[in-house]
């Protein structure tokens, strides 16, 4: 067929032009029968004789050993990754977990997010404010650090932090609280984020903080994952995963007496009457089982009738934290300001928002800009 | 021979490749299972249990151990998932009706806290000695106990209809008294005496009998606003001692139900004596001179709950 494709595209040429061509077309395809054949035939010798320490058996070891050479390597480097206590930021401990470095403040930024909150709060006087940053697990847990760790001091960061916050803008402390609880299963090991249990703690800081009750009753506690596996452990090199089990159990504390909500996606408008998805706990991403992953805007009603709408501006920290306000809360706003332009000062216009959290792990709100674009006014 | 040596070398290697992967996913596996048990039997709330420890027991034991750890871990994973799924079953309808619910109710507790602040001001405006100048146009009708408010100097004696010993009976022997006085607030408290005495044998004869006599009282002073009192207790030692009073609590919710019926209004005073149980006078059945000064004051309220539609049967 290809050939008759290409005898197809051929111009019209004179007929013994032709003929020299098609004896050309003869001799070549002659010509190449035969090396055909030649190449059978030395084939069927090669079976035939097959002589022992011949020429073929000599080209195998070469490409044998260094296939070995290759193991060999790719096991040293292997060795080498696994005896690393340092990658990328986060430090392996001993007991198996994965601590993220404090990362150094951005002082422009800090400053800045300050002045415009003061900024907010003139505008707004009635307008309260909170901060409250989620220490990172090294901070609180600095006994399971490699000996040869040697990080910031964040808790004196975030004091720098809350001694720059304006008077109209109140700090709420996790870094005593979880120092107190540090016993207690507050982060995961593969992940920056709190689990349910952590949460729940700050979740309960943040309510009390905020001046609002805290539903009565016990918490009801349920297993979504019982394999979930962290961004850190993402970070390993594919060969540790035989090595290395990941599941965690992914959980989240539900109060005995919740309020009914249901919740608005700002941007699809889509409507739900949960803040999670069942199909994403299951996933790989299975932090996703939150909002279903980050969103810009997320709006959230309740049963709790207290005139009291609370805007969250926050990362993917805040995401497990949020659910928690439901009962404590008329309307809650969540806005992740990575994902969406919008300013702090249209929003409490448009959704009469009587208190602002900023919700951020602490190491994301050192260095994350974007806090800025949404306080701008 | 040649070829053949050739071809063993790549086997080799393809060995040598397989039992590695093999290795590892083995290492793995057994890494996997040993946290995936640990975890699970930590969920069951047993102790982790390592090989040496568990060497000692009963392979059957061990086992039937692992099948329940797995077992209450798929529960509870089941669980999680099924609270998810029933959040994301929930409809928008259902989900507004609810929210719009809970407005209402919210609106009626930020009305009736502002009422019970609005209460509380009027409650402060009887202190002491303007407690009892606010009564006005008002009779007591009652027994030995509403004897008190006279006896103890509170209300003047003509403003207060009541002997030791009456009982409902006594209302039409006050009748002409009451039609001459003609009052804007008439407050009944009988029950003592009436169950006492035992003529009326049962708590449904007696709130049956107490409605004609308020309903004779009514067209005797159609204008006149009648409250009927809860029947105050007799003390506990005292109830011991002549156990009919026993039934006290009955007669008085039977009294309650028929005032409800009937759109009289009723005073429940209950909450005096379970603040001030020590008011009671010796022989446990009649008050000190103090108790009048919570008495009054609940009448007052009474009259003040009602006028502003917030008295209860």
């Amino acid at each position: 067929m290809a050939f008759e494709k290409h005898a197809a595209q051929e111009e019209p040429v004179s007929a013994g032009a032709w003929e020299k061509k098609q004896k050309r077309r003869t001799d070549m395809d002659k010509a190449d029968s035969v090396k055909r054949t030649s190449t059978y035939a030395e084939t069927d010798d090669a079976e035939k004789s097959k002589p022992a320490g011949g020429t073929r058996a000599g080209s195998g070891l070469p490409i044998f050993l260094l296939c070995i050479l290759m193991i060999a390597s790719g096991m040293g480097l292997m060795y080498k990754d696994i005896s690393r206590t340092f990658r990328h930021g986060i430090y392996r401990c001993e007991y198996g977990g994965m601590l993220e470095e404090p990362r150094e403040p951005d002082d422009e930024k800090i400053t800045m997010a300050a002045g415009s909150m003061e900024a907010l709060s003139q505008t707004y006087p009635n307008l309260q404010q909170y901060v409250m940053l989620v220490p990172t697990a090294a901070c609180i847990l600095p006994d399971y650090l490699p000996e040869s760790a040697e990080i910031r001091d964040q808790k004196a960061d975030l004091a720098n932090i809350q001694s720059r916050l304006p008077g109209s803008v109140q700090w709420i402390d996790l870094v005593q609280l979880f120092s107190d609880h540090s016993g207690e299963k507050l982060y995961y090991a593969s992940d920056r984020y709190l689990t349910g249990w952590g949460s729940r703690y700050a979740a309960r800081a943040g309510i009390e903080a905020m001046g609002e009750e805290i539903p009565e009753g016990k918490d009801q506690c349920y297993l979504l994952s019982n394999s979930f596996s962290g961004r850190f452990a993402m970070d390993r090199i594919p060969s540790l995963h035989y090595f290395e089990s990941s599941g965690e159990r992914l959980e989240i504390y539900v109060p005995e007496n919740e309020a009914c909500y249901y919740r608005v996606d700002g941007r699809s408008k889509k409507w739900s009457g949960s803040l999670y998805d069942a199909d994403a706990a299951q996933s790989t991403a299975a932090y996703n089982v939150f909002f279903g992953g980050e969103k810009a805007l997320t709006e959230i009603h309740t049963t709790r009738i207290n005139a009291e709408t609370l805007l969250v501006i926050g990362d993917r920290t805040a995401d497990s934290i949020v659910p928690l306000f439901v009962s404590s809360f008329e309307n809650i706003v969540f806005v992740h300001p990575s994902k969406t332009p919008v300013t702090v000062e249209k929003l409490v216009k448009k959704y009469n928002v009587t208190k602002v959290l900023y919700l951020y792990g602490a190491n994301e709100y050192m260095t994350d800009r974007t806090l800025l674009r949404t306080l701008q006014q | 021979m040649k070829k053949r040596k050739g071809k063993g070398g790549a086997i080799r290697l393809f060995i040598l490749i397989f039992l590695l992967a093999a290795a590892a996913a083995g290492a793995r596996m057994a890494a996997g299972t040993v946290e995936t048990m640990a975890a699970a039997t930590e969920d069951a709330g047993q102790s982790t249990s390592a090989p040496d420890a568990a060497g000692g027991q009963d392979a059957t034991a061990a086992a039937a151990e692992e099948d329940s750890a797995y077992d209450h871990l798929a529960t509870e994973l089941e669980k999680g998932r099924a609270y998810l799924l029933s959040l994301e079953e929930r409809t928008p309808v259902e989900m507004e009706y609810m929210i719009a619910e809970a407005r209402k109710e919210r609106e009626k507790e930020i009305a009736r806290e502002e009422y019970s602040r609005k209460r509380e001001a009027y409650r402060n405006t009887l202190k002491d000695d303007k407690l009892w100048d606010s009564f006005e146009d008002y009779v007591f009708l009652g027994d030995s106990r509403v004897v008190g408010y006279d006896v103890f100097g509170y209300l003047p004696s003509e403003r207060v209809l009541a002997e030791a010993g009456d009982t409902i009976n006594s209302i039409s022997d006050n009748m002409d008294t009451i039609r001459e006085l003609s009052p804007k607030y008439i407050f009944i408290s009988y029950g003592i005496n009436d169950i006492g005495i035992g003529y009326w044998p049962t708590k449904e004869e007696y709130a049956a009998a107490f409605a004609d006599k308020l309903h004779d009282l009514q067209k005797a002073v159609p204008d006149a606003q009648i409250y009927v009192n809860s029947i105050i207790p007799a003390r506990e030692d005292a109830a011991q001692t002549y156990t009919i009073w026993q039934g006290i609590p009955d007669y008085s919710e039977a009294v309650r139900q028929m005032c409800e019926e009937e759109g009289i209004p009723f005073i429940d005073n209950s909450s005096i004596l379970e603040e001030h149980p020590d008011l009671y006078a010796a022989d446990g059945v009649h008050m000190q001179s103090e108790f009048y000064q919570y008495w009054g004051e609940n009448q007052l309220l009474g009259v003040y709950d009602y006028e502003n539609g917030h008295l209860t049967f």
